[in-house]
């Protein structure tokens, strides 16, 4: 599921800040602990994508499913 | 008037004194309430259903038994008087008059006095089946599943022909506008509707598997309502694996399919709302993240260019001391050379 991925990446963009701010200025790593975060960030936002929005009728005939675009009136 | 009657009698044969106007219709039936006996002042049994009060006060119901209804009116000087407020469910003896409004062309009871007798059969059944679906825990809150904050697809079972589809499907796309919406048609009262929304669950369970399901109608009289107050479905809905979220009529209203769904959502458009988060919200979410992630990087950046500077300070003291020892060598070594 989507969501679960979601929070595996904010969780983890959480814990990469945490280790650099207990030792990531001190050392060598701290920017590639902090381009680690943008990357994940990155991949968080794409995981809102979830679909084209579309709004369809659907049904079961002679064993297939069908679909055919559900338009309001008004 | 008298010259089309003139031409029907020509060309149809039908006497101008045979031929009534509408009026002319429901004077004549308006004259036979008033002289019927039997149905002025009278008493009956029934139970309540489409109980509703106008802005003026007056309150509209019907009276029913199990073939057969009447629409009834208390007008608001009654109301005011009762000490019973009229609910739907109620077994009833009304007192009154039945009158035939010529304008409408319709009949209706005017109540003069309701005198509440019990529950009426449709609710003891309802409220039979609740006590049984309770005691064998379809309500408990440990059988309720989590719905997905980003469903990827949203399986809808209502009429698609009702303005409920219109308020989930807007609820839907005004919180997350890309999410796949599918609406599976079931009628939603008469005959067909449970099987067609036993169906539509298990369509969206088994042949067309979808994140979440959501289940619905608009507002009605318990009769309208029927179908969502049936075991069979409270059944499929409690043995469905895809969280199903229910939004049946008005907020006053309770269902055995809100009971046993995973959310009893208070109508159609709350229960969309509750299919998906707010897109807008989560994005904002991850931006505060992204915010504080870069301000840590620019921070980091600072800091970096701060102790390259530090270094190059030092580096540069050094090398000036080490001039200077240098420098002060040779003058040592000129000097002793000019003293010797």
């Amino acid at each position: 599921m989507k969501d679960v991925e979601l929070q595996e990446r904010l969780d983890e963009v959480e814990h990469l800040m945490q280790r650099f701010e207990e030792d990531g200025l001190e050392k060598r790593e701290g920017e590639q602990l902090l381009e680690e975060g943008m990357a994940r960030l990155e991949a968080a936002k794409e995981l809102l994508d979830l679909g084209s929005g579309k709004l369809v009728q659907v049904d079961e005939v002679d064993g297939a499913v069908v679909d055919e675009p559900l338009e309001f009136d008004g | 008037m008298e010259a089309k009657l003139a031409e029907i009698e020509e060309v149809h044969g039908v006497p101008s004194a045979e031929v009534l106007t509408v009026s002319d219709l429901n004077s004549h039936i308006n004259g036979l309430f008033e002289a019927a006996p039997g149905i002025a002042d009278v008493y009956v049994l029934g139970e309540l259903s489409n109980c509703s009060t106008s802005s003026g006060g007056h309150v509209f119901l019907d009276l029913k038994d199990d073939e057969s209804h009447v629409s009834c009116i208390l007008f608001r000087d009654t109301v005011e008087r009762l000490e019973y407020e009229p609910v739907d469910g109620d077994e009833v003896l009304v007192q009154g008059t039945a009158e035939y409004y010529g304008k409408q062309g319709r009949t209706s009871f005017k109540i003069q006095n309701i005198l509440p007798v019990g529950e009426g059969k449709y609710y003891a059944e309802l409220r039979k089946l609740l006590k049984k679906l309770e005691q064998e825990g379809l309500f408990e809150e440990e059988h309720k599943q989590s719905v997905p904050e980003l469903p990827e697809k949203i399986g809808i079972v209502t009429s698609v022909e009702s303005a409920a589809v219109q308020d989930m499907v807007n609820a839907i796309h005004t919180r997350y506008p890309d999410v796949d919406v599918y609406v599976k048609h079931a009628a939603v009262q008469g005959e067909q509707a449970l099987k067609q929304l036993v169906e539509g669950i298990r369509f969206f369970e088994e042949t067309f598997v979808v994140d979440v399901i959501v289940i619905g109608r608009g507002g009605g009289s318990i009769e309208d309502l029927q179908a969502f107050n049936q075991e069979q479905l409270a059944r499929t809905i409690h043995a469905c694996e895809t969280p199903v979220i229910s939004g049946v009529g008005h907020r006053t209203d309770e269902t055995v399919t809100g009971y046993v769904a995973d959310v009893g959502a208070i109508t159609p458009t709350a229960a969309g709302k509750q299919a998906v988060s707010e897109k807008q919200a989560m994005r904002q979410t991850i931006e505060r993240l992204e915010d504080r992630l870069q301000e840590k990087h620019a921070a980091f950046q600072q800091e970096k260019e701060q102790r390259k500077q530090l270094d190059l300070a030092l580096s540069r003291e050094r090398i000036y001391q080490t001039i200077i020892a240098v420098q002060f060598g040779i003058i040592g070594i000129l000097l002793g050379v000019i003293l010797l």
